[in-house]
């Protein structure tokens, strides 16, 4: 019966979650009265939930932005920036303790305090992140505990106030997926420790880095660059520990592409941006056109961050895609001794700066860990800590250092030419992201933007000495010296996570892993069409052709004895010899392929699947590669067999698994028809993992490594296109989920079903001149005097 | 009589009273009515149907005006067979709240009443 009151407190109609069912419109109000507005602002809502702030100044529209992002997404900022933070412990308790401890010694928490003072520092930023605070604030003021969302009770959690810095970690917080946890610098260490140089450079060296590069602009790169200063390449053995979890061969990235007056059926030149991240409900990204005299933006926004990463004003139009590089090191430092407060750098004692990090848990005794600051990073105390030698590891990561991408985003959608854009994108120095560009005169352009260290040949992908002052970070590329192309001859730019540059670059590009398949597919579109229209932009974001699958299925199904196959097995190798490549919702061939191909990886690199250290399958691309041209590899035999398989052998063993899991599939799911889009299950998840928040089984065809790259849980959650028309550029995007954070609004997950289908909604920069019904208005007053 | 009126005074209170103060004013809701019951156990069961009647008639009201299907969500998160059965339980819950308010009204009314 003690629950009872608890219960009521859920469960009752005037202040329980039945306050959270929302009618056909959302709970918005009409007017907002507030003294710290200067002048009215007007927000209307079209038909998609999209607001369109019409604001006389700018202290205003920022205000205003707070304060109804605020009103749709606000436990998702919350939440995000306690994630940010490593404060997960505090809400669900010491399950997410892991993740914490992770994520402060990631030692984020430095690069936040270096971004919050430069942000400081420019009075305009200054201005529009204070103005967003206080909006977000002001509307939290007005927010009564029986209108908190569903998750704040679910969780029983606080809505907390918003600062300028809780933007700050939650605009750096994208860094860590995109350039410190992709880093394979303990798995290839402790790769090199088992088997030599000569097998890592087989198995991964190289960078897959095809033909197809992002800039091919070979012989331009007229400036000289400069050259690494000497450091000691000698690599550290990992054998004395340190581990991570097992890495992903996945690339996880995006798409982009901009195609110029020239090429365009239309004659204007055309945009399209699909950035690919975690499908979760609600979206990470909330769409708002920010309107004022100064500003006309309209884009996608993280809640929390007032400015659009990906956007187009009325003269330019830009998306960005992951540019993965090798922006992470690992040292291994010696103390000066036992009290561990000095490193011995040149046998010289350096200081280190301590910190006492508090982790408060649910339910539990807050833990404490101690973290050192050093030029080699962060020192925590990890569980591999080697007490005997006095050593530690340190973390090196260029979420540390400075980046002014808070500066980079506002200047960035205000930019009108390519001229502005560059100057504004220079600032955005972390995370490291491919910038595709298209404007009004017809233009277009691409740059891998990002603060990029000056490398050695292989320097930074191993363990390295921290004893060594020479090893510290000093030697970055000048920002002149980024790689970019604009106009190019060919008529467009793309990027898709792929190998950055031709090779005549004269800088050593070092990183773990680029795309190599939705990059080429859509050059290859691009390269075939001399008038493209944007029908055939939108077509191309969903276009489910798998390139993999059409350069290595004839070769996989080679390796097979047709006469010895089973009636059922000969089935699916008829399905797959007549499929046309495309990873359509309705066909099974997609299905086949995937468990053939994930079964051979998986069959393949057995003898990286080793508990007790970490170790990375090299890519899909280079599997397939060496298993055509090295078809005798000692790889290729399965360790848990008798016999000693080669490539042959491998496929056949692989396309049985194949069988048995599909089987294995039809028997669990026996209401289901065996097509790729069930197969797949593809969802969308509540932040909370909650299932039944969650929208799942969704009909959706595509997969990683094809354009429309949606897999099960990740892909292009955001879709979006624009025609740079001097007369007023137009918009079409989509979401997956819906504008609003409630999971008691229609507006929650409304777009989904869009979404999976390939519709696109109209992104209007000049809704309100055309519409005088939308559907809601705003009106926020300053107080009377 | 005074039970229809007991019944009547906790929905009127419990609606205004919720609507403006604590959740937890529904107990304070049957409380008021319960005073003028002599009978603790009449008391409890009338205030079981007011709490009962007026939660049920406030969220049936609110998911009929709603395109939302959060209930559906929420019922299975709860280990709910579906949207009835949360609608059911959080009327119960409403019920037992208010019954013990009332009760405890009705044993102070007859605790005054029999001295």
């Amino acid at each position: 019966m003690g629950q009872i009151p608890a219960l009521g407190k859920i469960v009752s109609p005037s202040h329980g979650f039945w306050r959270l069912l929302e009618g056909e419109l959302p709970a918005l109000p009409e007017e907002v009265i507030d003294g710290q507005l200067k002048e009215e602002v007007t927000v209307v809502w079209d038909e998609n939930l999209i607001p369109h702030i019409y604001a006389r100044n700018d202290e205003d529209l920022y205000f205003v932005q707070g304060y109804i992002t605020a009103s749709l997404r606000l436990w998702q900022m919350d939440f995000q920036n306690r994630a940010a933070t490593g404060r997960l412990s505090e809400i669900v308790g010491e399950a997410a303790l892991d993740f914490d401890l992770k994520t402060r010694r990631m030692g984020m928490e430095i690069g936040n305090e270096k971004n919050l003072a430069a942000t400081m520092q420019v009075p305009y930023a200054k201005m529009t992140y204070e103005q967003y605070a206080k909006g977000v604030n002001t509307y939290l003021k007005t927010l009564e505990e029986k209108d908190w969302p569903l998750e704040y009770r679910l969780l029983d959690m606080k809505p907390e106030p918003w600062t300028v810095l809780k933007t700050i970690q939650v605009a750096n917080f994208s860094a860590r997926g995109s350039t410190a946890e992709p880093s394979r610098d303990i798995a290839y260490t402790h790769f090199l420790d088992a088997y030599g140089f000569f097998d890592w450079n087989l198995l991964y060296g190289g960078l897959d880095a095809d033909k197809d590069p992002i800039v091919n602009a070979p012989g331009t790169w007229d400036f000289e660059p400069v050259v690494p200063s000497n450091k000691a390449l000698d690599v550290i053995s990992a054998k004395e520990g340190l581990n991570d979890q097992k890495e992903e061969d996945l690339v996880k990235g995006s798409n982009n592409w901009a195609v110029s007056a020239s090429k365009s059926e239309s004659g204007k030149a055309l945009l399209a941006g699909d950035p690919h991240i975690g499908l979760s409900l609600p979206n990470m990204f909330f769409i708002t056109h920010l309107k004022s005299r100064k500003v006309n933006t309209l884009g996608f926004c993280v809640p929390g961050v007032p400015s659009p990463i990906f956007a187009f004003n009325d003269s330019i139009a830009y998306s960005g895609t992951n540019a993965y590089r090798d922006l992470v090191d690992w040292y291994k430092v010696k103390f000066a001794d036992t009290s561990r407060t000095r490193i011995l750098v040149d046998k010289k004692e350096i200081a280190l700066r301590r910190k006492i990090q508090e982790i408060k848990i649910k339910g539990k005794e807050s833990v404490y860990d101690t973290i050192y600051y050093s030029d080699f990073g962060v020192i925590a105390n990890h569980k591999e800590f080697n007490t005997e030698n006095n050593e530690a590891w340190a973390f090196r990561w260029i979420g540390q250092d400075t980046s002014h991408v808070p500066i980079a985003i506002i200047d960035m959608s205000n930019a009108k030419n390519w001229e502005e854009f560059t100057t504004a994108n220079d600032k955005f120095e972390s995370p490291h992201i491919n910038w595709a560009y298209a404007d009004i005169h017809g233009d277009v352009g691409i740059r891998v933007a990002g603060k990029t260290l000056v490398r050695q040949e292989t320097e930074g992908l191993f363990l390295r000495d921290g004893t060594k002052s020479e090893n510290i970070w000093t030697d970055y590329i000048p920002i002149e010296h980024t790689i970019e192309q604009f106009r190019p001859v060919r008529g467009f730019v793309s990027s898709s996570n792929n190998y950055p540059v031709d090779p005549t670059y004269p800088y050593v590009i070092n990183a773990w892993l680029y795309e190599t398949k939705r990059n080429r597919r859509i050059n290859q579109v691009l390269s075939a069409d001399s008038s493209i229209t944007v029908k055939e932009m939108m077509q191309l974001q969903l276009d489910n052709y798998n390139l993999e699958a059409s350069e290595n299925l004839g070769y996989f199904l080679s390796m097979l004895a047709y006469e010895d196959l089973s009636r059922e097995e000969k089935a699916i190798y008829d399905d797959l010899k007549t499929w046309n490549y495309r990873a359509d919702p309705e066909l099974s061939a997609q299905a086949y392929y995937k468990f053939w191909t994930d079964a051979i990886q998986e069959l393949a690199w057995d003898e990286l699947d080793v508990d007790s250290i970490t170790l990375a399958d090299p890519s899909r691309y280079r599997t397939q590669k060496l298993l055509k041209e090295q078809p005798d590899l000692k790889w290729w035999d399965i360790d848990s067999t008798a016999v000693i398989e080669d490539a042959k052998l491998l496929i056949q063993a692989a396309f049985k698994k194949q069988y048995e899991e599909i089987n294995e599939w039809q028997s669990e799911n026996p209401d289901r028809e065996l097509n790729w889009a069930n197969v797949k299950g593809t969802g969308l998840y509540h932040l909370t993992r909650l299932k039944p928040l969650a929208q799942e089984n969704i009909y959706i065809g595509g997969d990683g490594g094809i354009v429309n790259a949606v897999s099960k849980n990740f892909g292009p959650g955001v879709r979006f296109i624009v025609e740079l028309d001097p007369n007023g550029p137009k918009g079409w995007g989509i979401l997956a989920g819906g504008q609003s954070g409630n999971p008691g609004s229609v507006w929650y997950g409304n777009m989904t079903e869009r979404w999976a289908k390939g519709e696109y909604i109209d992104l209007d920069l000049y809704y309100s001149q055309k519409n005088d019904n939308p559907l809601h208005m705003t009106t926020f007053k300053p107080a009377a005097k | 009589m005074k039970k229809a009126i007991a019944f009547i005074l906790m929905i009127a209170i419990g609606f205004f009273a919720a609507k403006f103060g604590p959740w937890y004013m529904m107990a304070f809701a049957g409380f008021a009515g319960g005073l003028i019951l002599k009978n603790q156990w009449h008391a409890l069961l009338i205030g079981f149907l007011a709490g009962f009647t007026l939660w049920m008639l406030q969220i049936w009201l609110m998911t009929n005006a709603s395109e939302s299907d959060l209930p559906a969500r929420l019922s299975s998160l709860f280990g709910l067979p579906g949207e009835t059965s949360l609608i059911l339980v959080s009327a119960v819950v409403g019920g037992i709240i208010t019954g013990f308010g009332a009760a405890a009204g009705g044993s102070l009314h007859s605790l005054f009443y029999n001295k």
